[in-house]
C-alpha cells in the first residue's frame, strides 16, 4: 500500500489522506467507494448518484476490475508524497472516483500507471516497503 | 508544482496522522474482526472506542451522522472476513 494526500479542487479542498494498493494494470489511479465517503468526504448520496450535480462537467467512464464493471468520474487531483527528507512532493493529475455499486463497496483504492509512471517504482517484498522515487 | 509552504505542511500533517490511523488498525483489525466480519467498523479518533458499526457504508454515514460525529473525529475500516486475494 502507498499512503498519498489528495486533494480534489472544487469537491475535496482540504487535503485528505488515502491509501492505496499499487497496481501496475491499472491505466489510472481511483478512489473506491469507502474510501470517497469516508477518507475525501464525499457524500454517499452522491457516490450513489451518476446524475448528482457533484459530477457535472466530470469525464464518465465504464471500466471493468477488481469489483467488476462500475462507472467511474474522471477529477482533476493534486497528489501529495512524504519523502524519506521528511519533504512533500506534489504531483497534479486526475483521479477516477468510482459510483458505489453491490460489489465494490469494501474495495481498496488503486493507484495505476498514471501516477506510477511519474517514479521509479521499488518494490521490496521481504521488508515489505514500496518506494516510489 | 509549486504550492506555498503552509499548503505542504497540510498535507504532510494529514499524512502524518494517517499513519497513526493505520498504526491503530495494524494493532486491533484482528480483534474488532472476529466481533464485527464484513462490518464498516468506526472508532472514536480520541480513545480507539468503536462508536458505530454496520455492513451497509450509507448506514453507518447517518448512524455517524445522527450521532453528531465529525469525520475527522472517527476512523473507519471495512473489515473483511475473507482473506481477500486480488489478482490485478
Amino acid at each position: 500500500m502507498v499512503s498519498a494526500a489528495v486533494r480534489v479542487p472544487g469537491i475535496v479542498n482540504a487535503w485528505k489522506a488515502v491509501e492505496f494498493l499499487l497496481d501496475t494494470g491499472a491505466d489510472e489511479t481511483c478512489v473506491h467507494p469507502a474510501d470517497a465517503a469516508l477518507r475525501l468526504g464525499i457524500p454517499v448520496p452522491a457516490l450513489a448518484d451518476p446524475q448528482n450535480t457533484l459530477w457535472a462537467g466530470a469525464k464518465p467512464i465504464q471500466a471493468g476490475g477488481v469489483g467488476g464493471s462500475a462507472l467511474y468520474y474522471a477529477l482533476p487531483a493534486t497528489y501529495a508524497f512524504l519523502d524519506d527528507q521528511g519533504a512533500v512532493q506534489t504531483v497534479d493529475d486526475v483521479i477516477q472516483v468510482a459510483m458505489l455499486t453491490a460489489t465494490n463497496r469494501g474495495l481498496p483504492s488503486l493507484m495505476g500507471r498514471n501516477i506510477l509512471q511519474r517514479f521509479i517504482v521499488t518494490i521490496d517484498s521481504r521488508r515489505q516497503i514500496v518506494t516510489l522515487a | 508544482m509549486s504550492l506555498p509552504a503552509l499548503d505542504l505542511q497540510e498535507a504532510k500533517r494529514a499524512l502524518g496522522a494517517a499513519e497513526v490511523e493505520a498504526d491503530f488498525w495494524r494493532k486491533n483489525r484482528e480483534r474488532l474482526l472476529k466481533q464485527y466480519p464484513d462490518h464498516f467498523v468506526a472508532v472514536s479518533v480520541k480513545d480507539g472506542q468503536v462508536v458505530a458499526t454496520s455492513p451497509d457504508l450509507y448506514r453507518l454515514m447517518l448512524i455517524l451522522e445522527e450521532a453528531r460525529r465529525k469525520p475527522d473525529e472517527v476512523w473507519v475500516r471495512f473489515l473483511s472476513a475473507d482473506t481477500r486475494q486480488y489478482i490485478l
